[in-house]
């Protein structure tokens, strides 16, 4: 197994500890404009990842398509000692995980089947559908020798209706024609809905689709990383584990272990993953981990390396007790979908993202009419401690603005601050 | 060789474009002033592009060998212009190799940085310190199915910083993508950033301490060239790529208010903005697109009309025009698509303090902490870092934090004056899926603006 790492590995010469990371990724990409298909793409990448170490000294290269380790070694001599070091886990097992979807990999090779269902939607569609074969491996100096290959296709779609537009988005490890179906009506849905109404500023109830909240729960994620924390580039920075810092009917997690887009058996310093919660029933759990922040902490690695920084793998928000439509029967505004979230602080975590594609006010539970582009100018402790209430239905989602896949409910949310954008 | 045995294989396409691309850079990190690593890398691989009915064809691979296109039966949307393909070649001379300067010493020379601002006597706590060095060549030879062939060189370096200030209880992060270009070492040189960085430390500072609530209401404003080259990039810059206002970003990064636009006239006599690759030693600098047609510079706006937008191969048709050499990928393993490259507020000729001269009462803004922008590029807002009031002609006291927020269709026509001194900012502008991310200059000169709504935070 990994027979090209074990060829490298030979060519490494005076370091006391090594890891080679190996991404191969096999994608085939469909992208479409306004129910026409505009560009056909089959990208095959490889990527050699090459941790190079003397005792605390290292050096992290990156090889793609020219396999040759330059000599390194009298680069590392002059280096200082660095404040942070990756620490390669004690295991010495060999390691393989193979989970490929026969379904996925025929459409890998066409996606004529798929193109086909986009294009019978009712309104037309822009976006995109990413189909995946991902096999990452890793070789390390202490005696790891692993691979984990899997397959996955996730996709977005945007509806047009005139002025009207709507977005939905899925991400699977199972491939069936219902995932592309439902994500395309859903978006139409969102789309169908065609009547103006004007919101002023202020505060207001809202409800975030899983596309609004699995972009804010990646950029949570992001911060959970233990490298974040420790840069001050976090809302985390100022609790400890232990805290409460959100409602008590919101648990964030990061979950390798399940059979999702993304997920992954060994991290980069060959510590096997587990599943984690970040924030355990609006109590702060942990931060992601790798060993050396880990140490620094006085905590244990998560299985969440990357080399110096901690990376969440694929996220997950714990469901509610109450229907979808529950949650819209009183008066809100429903953020079908959202753009460019940006913060200016990443400590207090203040941010503002602009509304898009159907946000919808609802008064008494009717559809008063969509609002446009509303811009949410609020914080985002504010936002996960003002959670009123999350939907039993779960959608599993990953999109241009929420790379890494989360399963999320519908969130209803106290007392948003609202601008028109 | 490699390049045209990947023509010859694909010549059954009407457009066949084949591109080597390498990518090399090496990284310094560093945190409160300590190394926390370095990373060498190099991207280099294979791509081939065609258009077959309407469908562009991608594929790319470490190796020409495994590239492999598919045909699909499908309506296409993209159309394709009678292009002339340039042949030449490019590149950026490096006055001071990088190879001139060992790692220690460049090592050295972010430490120090970081050792003058602990020594900084503020009142405000230094909480955090991240610097990220990193120098970067990027190669490409593209061949075209008429055999003409494209060669680019352009080293690049660039600096950047994240910081996060705090006084009782408020807490600012600062973040700087100011310093990059194409070139060498020379760069640093020219860059004075431990004395910029003390002086905007020593203001954030004032602000934090001295700062005052803004009034929200109309007034009069003075954004700075940090501010107009934002303004440059995404209110304008964005919103002139063509394939954005055509749709074909219509899913990922969005569209443009021009779709809806019935007029010419989007901003005052003052304005003119300006996308120019040809700038010396600049980030976003190129001679020959990645589509083999000339880069020159194009004006967006010019005197506050639109007269051009960004234009490929691919979209000019849709417009009955020829394209204006805007097509760029960032790497190997992404097709080229429209790309800004330096985009700017043409100067005009007064100086700063003619420009505040008549204010009675406004808002200067000198720098932001927070900016975003609806996917029309049409609502905006800007938080304020360092800002002050203006009174009675002169820069007054420190301001809180003021919110400009507003649409770009009312900013444009409100610039009534722009000073005479242009500055340009280092940035990656993200656009795509698969998402590129490419070098870019963005700036301006000062601009001023008449009676627009600032809000409180």
């Amino acid at each position: 197994m990994n027979d090209d790492l074990l060829a490298l590995k030979e060519k490494i010469r005076g370091f006391e500890e090594f890891a080679i990371f190996k991404t191969k990724n096999e994608n085939t990409v469909v992208k479409f404009v306004t129910g026409k298909v505009s560009t056909v793409q089959r990208l095959n990448d490889e990527v050699y990842y090459v941790l190079l170490k003397s005792n605390k000294k290292y050096i992290i290269t990156t090889l793609r398509g020219n396999v040759e380790i330059d000599n390194f070694n009298n680069l590392i001599k002059i280096m200082d000692e660095p404040k942070l070091s990756p620490k390669i886990s004690d295991n010495d097992r060999e390691y393989r995980f193979i989970k490929l979807d026969d379904e996925i990999e025929k459409i890998r090779e066409d996606p004529s089947n798929v193109i086909s269902l986009v294009l019978s939607s009712e309104y037309p569609i822009s976006g995109i559908i990413n189909i995946r074969k991902v096999s990452i491996s890793l070789l390390t100096s202490k005696g790891f020798n692993g691979n984990d290959t899997r397959n996955s296709i996730d996709g977005y779609f945007r509806a047009f209706n005139g002025d009207f537009s709507g977005q939905w988005a899925f991400a699977s490890s199972k491939y069936s024609d219902s995932i592309i179906k439902d994500s395309v009506n859903t978006a139409c849905e969102f789309a169908s809905i065609n009547k103006k109404i004007d919101i002023d500023d202020g505060k207001y109830d809202v409800v975030l689709s899983p596309l609004v909240f699995g972009n804010l729960m990646n950029y949570l994620a992001g911060m959970s990383s233990g490298l974040s924390i420790m840069m001050g580039e976090s809302i985390f920075a100022k609790y400890k584990p232990g805290n409460k810092i959100a409602n008590e009917k919101f648990t964030f997690s990061d979950v390798p272990k399940e059979d999702r887009p993304s997920a992954l058996e060994f991290d980069q310093e060959a510590t096997f993953t587990r599943n984690k919660k970040i924030i355990d029933h609006g109590v702060y759990n942990t931060p992601l981990l790798n060993n050396e922040i880990a140490e620094i902490m006085n905590l244990e690695t998560t299985g969440n390396a990357g080399w110096i920084s901690p990376t969440p793998w694929t996220l997950d928000v714990e469901q509610g007790t109450i229907s979808k439509d529950s949650l819209l029967s009183g008066n809100v505004i429903m953020f079908n979908n959202n753009w460019y979230t940006r913060f200016q602080n990443y400590v207090e975590g203040n941010f503002s993202t602009v509304g898009r594609d159907a946000v919808v006010v609802y008064k008494n539970g009717n559809i008063e009419g969509v609002a446009g582009r509303l811009r949410i100018a609020d914080s985002l402790n504010n936002i996960i401690g003002n959670i009123e209430e999350l939907s039993k239905e779960r959608y599993l989602v990953k999109w241009w603005d929420a790379p890494l896949p989360v399963l999320s409910p519908y969130v209803l949310i106290k007392d948003v601050k609202i601008t028109k954008a | 060789m490699d390049l045209e045995n990947v023509i010859k294989r694909f010549d059954t396409y009407n457009y066949l474009e084949a591109r080597f691309h390498k990518n090399d850079s090496l990284s310094i990190f560093l945190m409160d002033g300590q190394l926390l690593g370095v990373t060498k890398e190099t991207y280099s691989g294979y791509s081939v592009r065609a258009y077959d009915k309407g469908i562009l064809y991608f594929a790319s691979s470490t190796t020409p060998e495994n590239l492999e296109l598919k045909k699909v039966e499908s309506n296409g949307w993209e159309e394709l212009g009678e292009e002339e393909t340039t042949s030449g070649k490019y590149t950026v001379n490096q006055r001071k190799t990088f190879d001139s300067l060992p790692i220690d010493e460049k090592i050295k020379y972010l430490k120090d940085i970081y050792t003058r601002m602990k020594q900084l006597d503020i009142k405000s706590k230094l909480l955090n310190f991240n610097m990220y060095y990193v120098e970067s060549t990027e190669d490409k030879r593209i061949m075209f199915k008429d055999g003409s062939i494209v060669e680019g060189n352009v080293p690049r370096i660039g600096i950047y910083y994240s910081l996060v200030m705090k006084y009782m209880d408020k807490t600012v992060t600062v973040w700087s993508d100011e310093y990059g270009g194409s070139g060498g070492l020379e760069w640093l040189d020219r860059w004075n950033i431990g004395e910029e960085l003390e002086n905007k430390i020593r203001e954030v500072d004032n602000v934090l301490t001295k700062g005052k609530s803004p009034k929200e209401g109309k007034t009069d404003i003075v954004l700075s060239s940090m501010l107009a080259g934002i303004m440059a990039h995404e209110s304008v810059g964005h919103p002139f790529e063509a394939d954005r206002v055509l749709g074909r970003e219509a899913a990922q990064a969005g569209m443009s208010y021009l779709r809806d636009l019935n007029t010419k006239k989007i901003g005052s006599e003052a304005v003119s903005v300006i996308d120019d690759p040809t700038l010396p030693n600049s980030n976003g600098f190129f001679q020959i697109d990645d589509e083999g047609i000339k880069a020159r510079p194009k004006y967006l706006i010019k005197n506050g009309e639109v007269t051009e937008l960004l234009q490929d191969r691919f979209s000019s048709p849709k417009y009955n025009t020829k394209s204006n050499g805007s097509a760029r990928a960032m790497s190997y393993n992404r097709e080229p698509i429209i790309r800004m490259s330096n985009t700017f507020f043409q100067p005009g000729n007064m100086t700063f303090d003619e420009l505040l001269e008549d204010i009675k009462e406004g808002i200067y803004f000198k720098s932001y902490m927070e900016w975003n922008i609806d996917d029309m590029r049409l609502g905006e807002r800007y938080v304020g870092l360092e800002a002050y009031e203006i009174k009675n002609g002169e820069i007054g006291d420190p301001l809180l934090f003021p919110v400009l927020e507003g649409k770009t269709t009312e900013f444009l026509p409100s610039i009534d004056a722009a000073d005479n001194e242009i500055h340009f900012y280092a940035g990656l502008c993200g656009k795509g899926d698969p998402d590129q991310a490419v070098p870019v200059w963005l700036g301006g000169p000062d601009l001023r603006l008449r009676n627009v709504r600032v809000k409180v935070m």
